[in-house]
């Protein structure tokens, strides 16, 4: 029996074993499985080529490309609907809900394609005290806590909430602030910043639905936001300065000194970590490779009161205020802002075709950057789908 | 916890070694994203090849094509054109319809948005995805000052931009051009080169009147396609001349042609497509057969396999396994040229004559095929399989043939 090799170098492969008389080298394009490597230090360099390819034409130049077919200058904002939730995050199936947080329990299900939002379950009032959202490895959105003494999980399956209690010793009252938002772990459970007066942070469980005391964060608890790196690590900006580093591989807890004023982070296609300044004004970046901290340009004058962010797929990063779309170009440091007359929420998400939604006051709004379909994968990391 | 790398390390089997350790970047990957230019040509045209050399022309797992004409609903009139916009959805072009038809893959639900105001007769033709995700619909002439027309699917909505053409002149094709503008074969006397410039939002006409533009009767050109190093060729369907616009010059030519089969009458070739190895592939209307044009040599080649009898084929498509489909105008099969082999062959059978209709690619393989006059759409399965999204939205493909 005899078959041929379908590729261009094709041979006749005889019903033998196959004899090289010389070394053979096969290479594969591992690039694109970045983004389903678990973010290490052996599998940071991989994925930070996945989020550079992604994101640029060619690596080589010192813009942020796109296809020639796909060209938004400048990018474009516009009111696609009446009614938000105020936060936006995509769910397991590449649908995007809209929430409110922080007391407000609106939950809706925003369709990209009709540009209307649908009102789903919201859970119990008293329970509701969350700051963003993330989307767990099984599908479920989880809301981790702010004045609330309980981490909410949406299962969009069965369309019901089901809130899960912090171990004994926090507070759980609606008057007290006691955790910053959290973000997915490399191993699958959720890190949860501590904010407030307990000097612990907390972990969710997510395969027992417990949550409990994780490690120390050595006495500074103004945590808010925060994000797994290339290299696997949690990175949490302090409030009051520094940031809280922890270690998933041998359980440590350190901090990089930094001026205060920054809340909330996410990774760059560089796997640098962009911090957003909220009583500062200049972007910080952090280099996960060398621990190293840096402010990079300034917002303006004044503080910049940036909280959230999202990163476009031509590599430019929105940040976003109350009254304002910051544009930041990682690759040339600058930056510039896009009024937006109707307010801005916190808490935007990338959809597959492109646009950024974010909330508008009463509205849905989106911001246009690239015509390319984004990978689903991309919508979807980690990295960025969490507000 | 310990760290967990997903990377393989080499393996050894015998001499050979498969290597993990490191990754050349695929420039031929990226090229999907060059602008066609004369130094671009080379590696965009390997990008092509790529893409469709990753699929046999019977992909595995793929049986006899299945034409599925029961899941789309029927809406009166019909539509002229259909292009893919970023978010998946397929938009058809108004045509004689009034409206804007909507195909969403995802639901495979059809729905309609009435565009207002379209006047008489065929308002606005074809339509061509610009650089910023809107369509601009080419203009019908018979109403003096008439536009391209806009339509934005991220908001659902239209826009006219009365007043941009100038006269009544009948712009029915176009395409992209590297720089965004859109170029339109001007198919009423005496001709011009039409281009549409969506970022200043203005209409400048080339040529006029040159050799080749005019025809009696009827359009010299019938279809318009972007080539490998940015040139636009205007498929030819009366005069015997092919024509090429260069964008990065301003610059017509036209070349004529004189072959058995393809220039005994009016109404040669209503349509054409790039082909993997950089020519263009005109689609037999009163032809014969299939005709190739190669942009390099200037080379025309027909294929005269499909005999006598008028209004055979309209349009066309690349899939991804490699081979051209044509839709069929008064046939009711579908047409499949193989640029390889040069050869042609059918597929599937209507119930009846189609006329005017479209093929698209979706990005699972199937292919929509744009509703005709009181005909409902129909989907074609099981003749390809899932395909890029590059390969799905780049303006090589994703057009009005």
């Amino acid at each position: 029996m005899s078959e041929t090799i379908y590729y261009p170098t094709a041979t006749t492969l005889v019903n033998s074993n196959l004899t090289v008389t010389a070394n053979a080298t096969i290479y594969q394009d591992l690039t694109s499985q970045g983004a389903y490597l678990i973010p290490s230090p052996s599998n940071a360099a991989v994925i930070v080529q996945w989020m550079t390819r992604l994101t640029d034409s060619f690596a080589s130049d010192n813009i942020c490309g796109q296809p020639f077919w796909s060209n938004i200058a400048p990018l474009r904002t516009s009111n696609v609907a009446s009614g938000t939730g105020n936060q936006y995050v995509v769910g397991p199936d590449g649908k995007l809900w809209s929430f409110a947080g922080n007391g407000n329990m609106a939950l809706y299900l925003f369709n990209p394609y009709t540009n209307t939002l649908k009102s789903y379950a919201t859970g119990t009032a008293s329970e509701n005290g969350s700051i963003g959202a993330l989307v767990l490895p099984d599908g479920r959105l989880c809301f981790p806590p702010f004045f609330s003494g309980w981490v909410r999980v949406y299962n969009p399956i069965s369309n019901s909430f089901t809130s899960y209690p912090e171990p004994t010793g926090w507070p759980s009252a609606l008057n007290s602030a006691n955790c910053g938002g959290g973000c997915l772990m490399v191993d699958g459970n959720v890190w949860i910043n501590p904010y407030g007066v307990v000097g612990n942070a907390l972990v969710f469980n997510t395969s027992t639905n417990t949550v409990s005391n994780l490690v120390s964060t050595l006495g500074t608890n103004a945590y808010l936001g925060c994000t797994t790196d290339p290299t696997g690590n949690v990175v949490a900006p302090n409030l009051n300065g520094g940031l809280g580093i922890y270690n998933p591989y041998n359980g440590q807890f350190s901090t990089v000194s930094t001026p205060s004023g920054y809340w909330g982070c996410k990774v760059l296609p560089s796997g640098n970590v962009i911090c957003y300044p909220y009583n500062n004004n200049f972007i910080g970046e952090y280099n996960p490779f060398t621990r190293t901290f840096s402010q990079t340009v300034t917002t303006g004058a004044g503080n910049g009161s940036f909280s959230n962010g999202t990163l476009l797929p031509n590599g430019i990063f929105a940040l976003q205020n109350g009254s304002q779309l910051g544009l930041y170009n990682y690759k040339s440091k600058t930056f510039t802002s896009v009024s937006f007359p109707f307010g801005i929420g916190g808490g935007a998400c990338l959809n597959i075709d492109g646009r950024m939604f974010f909330s508008a006051g009463s509205n849905t709004a989106a911001l246009t950057a690239s015509t390319r379909p984004v990978p689903l994968e991309f919508c979807m990391h980690p990295f960025f789908n969490r507000s | 916890m310990s760290t967990t790398t997903y990377v393989p390390s080499p393996i050894s089997v015998g001499n050979v070694i498969l290597n993990n350790s490191s990754s050349s970047r695929d420039l031929v990957y990226q090229a999907g994203s060059l602008a066609p230019s004369t130094s671009n040509a080379a590696v965009v045209l390997q990008w092509v090849n790529k893409i469709v050399n990753t699929y046999t022309p019977t992909p595995f797992g793929s049986g006899v094509p299945l034409l599925n004409t029961t899941t789309l609903a029927y809406t009166p009139g019909f539509y002229y054109g259909a292009i893919t916009v970023p978010d998946g959805r397929v938009i058809f072009t108004p045509g004689g319809s009034g409206n804007v038809g909507i195909y969403n893959p995802a639901t495979n639900s059809f729905t309609t948005i009435l565009v207002g105001a379209v006047g008489a007769g065929y308002p606005w033709l074809t339509g061509t995805l610009l650089q910023d995700g809107r369509i601009a619909w080419s203009p019908d002439g018979g109403v003096a000052g008439r536009g391209v027309g806009i339509f934005n699917p991220s908001t659902n909505t239209f826009t006219s931009t009365n007043g941009t053409v100038t006269g009544t002149d009948i712009y029915e094709w176009s395409a992209l051009a590297p720089d965004g503008r859109v170029v339109f074969p001007c198919s009423t006397s005496p001709g011009n080169i039409g281009t549409y410039n969506p970022y200043t939002n203005s209409f400048i006409t080339y040529a006029s009147g040159q050799a080749g533009l005019a025809s009696s009767p009827g359009p010299s050109y019938k279809s318009a396609c972007t080539v490998a190093d940015g040139r636009i060729v205007f498929g030819p369907y009366g005069g015997g001349n092919v024509g090429v616009f260069n964008p990065y010059t301003n610059s017509y030519i036209s070349y004529a042609y004189n072959q058995a089969g393809t220039n005994t009458q009016y109404g040669m070739f209503a349509g054409s497509v790039l082909a993997p190895d950089g020519r263009v592939v005109f689609v037999p209307y009163n032809a014969e057969g299939p005709a190739t044009f190669d942009p390099i040599t200037t080379t025309f080649t027909s294929y005269p396999v499909l005999g006598a009898g008028g209004t055979k084929y309209h349009n066309g498509c690349l899939l991804p396994t490699g081979e051209i489909l044509m839709t069929p105008w008064s046939r009711r099969n579908f047409g499949l040229f193989n640029p390889k082999t040069n050869t042609f062959r059918t597929i599937l059978s209507l119930p009846v004559s189609p006329g005017n209709i479209f093929p698209v690619v979706l990005p699972d393989g199937r292919i929509v095929i744009s509703p005709s006059s009181e005909r409902n759409a129909w989907v074609i399965s099981g003749l390809c399989t899932a395909v890029p999204q590059d390969f799905i939205m780049h303006p090589f493909f994703n057009r009005c043939s």
